[in-house]
């Protein structure tokens, strides 16, 4: 990451011999240069010539550092607006980590947007939201849903994905959307290689770009919403309710979804067995990877699928009582599925629905308690008041 | 089984005023089976139909959402806004089950394919309340402030019938009255839009505020492709229950008219900061919805003295637009049960104040306020029902000599 402020020129460039795709090279103040690539797998098309997503991949770099950003190549004026607005969104949040940024290319490119249609391209990560998101457009059960185009799979948001190769990577999910009949399209960056990924922000902006490389053949791509909308009660954060700010004028990167709990979203999936069969949410290893099956990752997508009352899809996951009391909630995505499939718990597994319970009732309790702790420290003047 | 409600939309020019009506026929409840929704635009009698419905339909669905009926329109929509709607629907109905029992489904006669012309100029229509948010997203597009990432203004609109009542001619002449010197500043016009929409589907307010603003927007959707409205707090603070987050806004754009929240990246402060360069636009905010007249502000509603920190904050101590200074009476009497009601305080405000490291006697005394702010009603609950058997249980004299010894912070 840059460590001074100042301007910072994003320059275009071909992803190398014989790739398709972008290059984008960033320099900045002190000699800071980096590199992003997203080359697209398998394909001959060509990606487009704005280079609104580009931008997006490389803007949380240049918000950490602060200054301004200059596009050697063109931007469509929605893009330049949005990416403004996202700036100026995470700035507000945590003014000290990010910085609002003015952003010039050498061409705006103006006109109407481009004509969204009823076909869209859809991120695939293989998680369980992002399975359920392709579903339930798959099986119409979304008002004015899509028609799938293409699944798309980003290679490279995880350092283990570079020691396998495109083929290897993909193999198990081009199996896993053959009977829908759903074609697979593949984008290969560098992005976790390159420390391109800002942890609080998230792989928002790249999958985002790897979307807009095939905007030549399609105008909308969707996204499945990361958190439930009830996480986001409790726990705030700009990510999830912005609105669809890496969008462009010639294409539209969309959100979808944040709202069913976990064992309906497993259970849209009863339909599609060879898509359930690919779920995974396990952060440990390579994306392609079977799942661990010992994360809390890995257990509360297990839980998802019994708490629906289905049997498990894959042999890697499991669910003990002895993992359930003990998931770990070290973040608010987790507490929040952990109790909207509590929520959502349809029948059976009474012991594990139990323990999960005794969890998420635990979990309760420690927030009110370290709260009321707060209030009191505040009251008597030995803190500052609370919420910050 | 419910029976869906059927809309249809007429499109006419009455007294000089271009008017525009949705008609439902078959709403259940009330005992009225037919009800309409009209817009009247003022001034102007050229406006082309727009070739979908959604924008007005939009404005509606929270409504026929609480009715649990689905809406049967007799007209053309576009895929991209029957997704938005349905979007809407799902989302509002998983927030708030209680008020939107069903994910009620649109079902319109067609389902068009529209774009915007080629041609097509890319301007934009700005709501404008007068308010603080919305006079910051019409000074920073209108006068550029963000560069070329600036929308094209063509026109500010203002609303009859959201804050002044459709009866109260008087009321809303002063509002418009009070913002016609920022809009001469800004070089633009400002376009009225009467509606009766707020008794229809307006019983969804505050939740169906930016849908139905998004109606009124979109009667200009023939020569402006976007219709701004502004955030009414940072993306990041959820306010789902009583207002809306960017992301829900963008819901009631379609395929000819988008609908953009702008401003979402500013704290209230740093809003007034932006426009502290211009004292036009200061003088001329209006943030007060409690008071007797909307053509002014209170000055001591939960809202005015809000924004009376937020200028605090901004180093602004006695702004234009307050009649009287800010006094500790005000703070004093803001009613802060709990951490529900106190929320916007801390992060609108307090966090603001905090981080400019403002200091001072109203401060001090909001801190104090805040601080004895508890999370939820359970602890107060059960120092209430203490404090009823203490009543019942120690004579008066020993409560008075108790309440003498603990300390000040305890005497809730």
């Amino acid at each position: 990451m840059p460590t001074m402020s100042g301007a910072f020129i994003l320059e275009p460039g071909a992803p190398g011999a014989g790739a398709r795709g972008w290059q984008g090279t960033l320099r900045g103040p002190g000699g800071y240069e980096t590199e992003l690539w997203l080359r697209l797998v398998d394909d001959a098309l060509t990606p487009p010539s704005v280079l609104d997503g580009l931008v997006g991949a490389m803007l949380p770099v240049v918000m950490r550092a602060g200054g301004s950003l200059h596009v050697r190549g063109s931007l469509t004026r929605s893009a330049l607006r949005n990416l403004t607005e996202f700036s100026e969104a995470w700035a507000n949040w945590q003014p000290g980590r990010f910085h609002r940024i003015r952003i010039e290319a050498d061409r705006v490119v103006d006109g109407p947007s481009a004509q969204s249609g009823d076909e869209a391209l859809f991120a695939w990560s293989g998680s369980l939201r992002s399975t359920h998101t392709l579903v339930r457009h798959l099986d119409g059960l979304v008002p004015g849903h899509f028609k799938v185009r293409a699944a798309v799979r980003v290679l490279g948001l995880r350092r283990a994905d570079d020691a396998v190769g495109d083929a290897a990577a993909l193999e198990g999910a081009r199996l896993a959307l053959a009977p829908d009949g759903v074609p697979l399209w593949a984008v290969r960056t560098n992005a976790a290689a390159a420390g391109l990924i800002d942890p609080e922000i998230g792989v928002l902006p790249i999958v985002g770009a790897a979307l807009h490389a095939f905007s030549t053949r399609c105008a909308v791509g969707l996204h499945a919403r990361s958190w439930l909308f009830a996480a986001q009660l409790r726990f705030p954060r700009p990510g999830p309710v912005l609105q669809d700010l890496c969008s462009g004028d010639h294409f539209a990167v969309r959100a979808d979804g944040g709202v069913n709990p976990p064992p309906q979203m497993a259970g849209a999936l009863l339909p599609h067995p060879a898509l359930a069969a690919a779920v995974s949410d396990c952060h440990r290893g390579p994306r392609h990877a079977p799942p661990c099956g010992r994360c809390p990752d890995c257990r509360l997508t297990a839980l998802a699928f019994l708490a629906a009352g289905h049997s498990l899809p894959r042999r890697e996951l499991r669910a003990g009582l002895a993992g359930v009391g003990t998931l770990r909630f070290n973040g608010p995505v987790r507490a929040a599925d952990a109790e909207a499939t509590l929520e959502g718990w349809r029948e059976g597994h009474r012991a594990l629905r139990g323990a999960l319970a005794a969890r998420v009732g635990l979990a309760a309790a420690v927030t009110d308690i370290r709260d009321h702790l707060r209030w009191f420290g505040a009251a008597a003047g030995l803190r500052p008041p609370w919420p910050r | 089984m419910t029976r869906p409600i059927h809309v249809w939309f007429e499109d006419g020019v009455e007294k000089g005023a271009q008017v525009r009506r949705l008609i439902f026929e078959g709403h259940e409840g009330e005992g009225i089976s037919r009800a309409e929704s009209w817009w009247r635009i003022f001034g102007v009698t050229d406006l082309s139909v727009p070739p979908v419905l959604d924008s007005f339909v939009s404005g509606h669905v929270l409504w026929a959402a609480m009715n649990g009926q689905d809406l049967r329109v007799h007209g053309p929509m576009s895929h991209g806004g029957l997704y938005n709607m349905g979007q809407l629907i799902e989302i509002r109905s998983v927030l708030s089950p209680e008020m939107y029992p069903r994910r009620i489904s649109v079902i319109p006669d067609q389902v068009v394919t529209v774009a915007r012309p080629a041609d097509d100029p890319g301007l934009a229509v700005a709501a404008l309340s007068g308010g603080l948010d919305s006079t910051f997203t019409a000074v920073r597009h209108a006068r550029r402030l963000v560069g070329a990432a600036a929308f094209r203004l063509a026109g500010l609109v203002m609303v009859h019938g959201f804050d002044a009542p459709i009866d109260r001619a008087d009321q809303f002449d002063e509002m418009r009255r009070r913002a016609e010197p920022l809009a001469q500043w800004l070089e633009l016009p400002i376009y009225t839009v009467a509606t009766n929409a707020k008794l229809t589907g307006g019983r969804a307010w505050p939740q169906a505020a930016i849908p139905l603003t998004a109606c009124a927007l979109a009667q200009f959707s023939d020569r402006c492709a976007v219709g701004l409205v502004s955030a009414g707090a940072p993306h990041g603070i959820p306010r789902f229950g009583i207002s809306h987050g960017g992301f829900l806004d963008a819901l009631s754009s379609n395929d000819f008219f988008q609908v953009v929240t702008d401003g979402g990246g500013f704290g209230r402060a740093d809003k007034i900061e932006a426009l502290s360069c211009f004292p036009q636009a200061l003088a001329a905010l209006k943030v007060c919805w409690e008071g007797p007249d909307p053509a002014r502000n209170c000055g001591h509603c939960q809202k005015c003295v809000l924004t009376r920190l937020n200028f605090l904050a901004a180093g602004l101590p006695d702004p234009p637009c307050f009649e009287t200074p800010l006094e500790l009476a005000h703070i004093e009497r803001l009613d802060l049960p709990s951490m529900y009601v106190a929320r916007d305080l801390f992060r609108l405000c307090w966090n603001e104040l905090e981080s400019r490291g403002r200091t001072g006697p109203a401060v001090d005394l909001l801190r104090r306020r805040l601080a004895r702010v508890p999370p939820n009603d359970h602890v107060p609950a059960a120092l209430r029902r203490v404090g009823w058997l203490t009543r019942r249980l120690v004579p008066a004299k020993a409560r008075h000599v108790i309440r003498r010894h603990l300390p000040a912070w305890l005497r809730l």
